[in-house]
């Protein structure tokens, strides 16, 4: 290979990667992060592909949703857990509460708030292009 | 047809019959109304309920726009009655404690109770609570969910997973 070619190849290649990166579109890193009131209340909010790829073995956010044996009653649970290991959990039986936790997708950026007793206050879901897939 | 839906339409029913009956006195009163002469006898006559009167049936003390309103709250009041009801209806029933849910609540608290004792929440507590959990009820349920979640929340005791808490 001639060095004209090598150079034409470097050049080519180069410029493939800056249009890549220069049209990747908005990308959005959101860890998990913890705030906790004086009176037992808090809020967790993170994104579940950000958790995922943090560099460290303690991060992740969820909710599930759950109905066990006889019960009428569907529960859904919410949990975080941050980069520093602290674990916070609410659960709710509230149907609206339910039908957001159900918008939990694979990029969603999750927001949960809880009471004194564990239970969920608020929950706010977004799926947006922006948040990192959680695969691989 | 449900009890509700009979009350309704017996309100209905009951609110168009008074209508019909007052609105006839109404009209048999008019005449006599219409043509009365000014004085003493005119000034007496009692006043309409509310607002200007429409027509001559204000004359006999009763306003077509009061009767509507009157019959527009009771019917908006049954309505509401009827969707309190049905919304009462849509609860679950309490499901009754039975010796099973009652000895799996007991075993459930136990776990609880030994986390507590050791400060965290393991794999195998969870399977166990999950275990648990299918055979007790959402009273039960309820009951050791608000136990466990804010000692979790308050550190008390740590998850030493990573993943769900049960």
């Amino acid at each position: 290979m001639t060095k004209n070619k090598i150079l034409a190849t470097t050049i080519m290649g180069v410029l493939a990667v800056t249009a890549t990166s220069a049209f990747a579109g908005a990308q959005y890193i959101f860890p998990v992060e913890i705030s906790d009131n004086a009176d037992g209340s808090g809020e967790a909010d993170g994104a579940i592909g950000t958790a995922r790829h943090e560099d460290n073995e303690t991060s992740e956010i969820g909710c599930y949703i759950y109905k066990y044996g006889t019960s009428t009653t569907v529960r859904a649970t919410c949990y975080a857990s941050d980069a520093d290991g602290n674990y916070r959990v609410c659960d709710t039986t509230n149907s609206a509460l339910i039908d957001i936790i159900r918008f939990v997708g694979d990029g969603t950026w999750i927001i949960f708030d809880w009471d004194a007793s564990g239970k969920c206050t608020s929950a706010d879901m977004e799926n947006a292009s922006g948040y990192e897939p959680k695969a691989p | 047809m449900r009890l509700h839906q009979a009350l309704i339409v017996a309100a209905v029913l009951a609110a168009i019959s008074i209508a019909f009956l007052v609105g006839r006195a109404s009209s048999s009163d008019a005449p006599s109304a219409a043509p009365a002469p000014a004085g003493a006898g005119a000034a007496a006559a009692p006043a309409p309920l509310t607002g200007p009167a429409r027509s001559g049936h204000a004359a006999a003390g009763v306003d077509r726009g009061a009767l509507r309103q009157v019959i527009r709250e009771e019917l908006s009041a049954a309505l509401d009655d009827r969707d309190a009801n049905a919304a009462a209806a849509n609860e679950p029933e309490p499901e009754a404690p039975t010796k099973a849910n009652l000895a799996a609540t007991k075993r459930a608290h136990a776990v609880v109770a030994s986390a507590r004792k050791a400060g965290e929440w393991t794999k195998a507590d969870a399977k166990a609570l999950r275990a648990e959990f299918k055979q007790m009820n959402d009273a039960q349920r309820e009951e050791l969910i608000t136990t466990l979640f804010p000692a979790i929340n308050r550190g008390e005791i740590k998850v030493r997973y990573r993943g769900r808490p049960f």
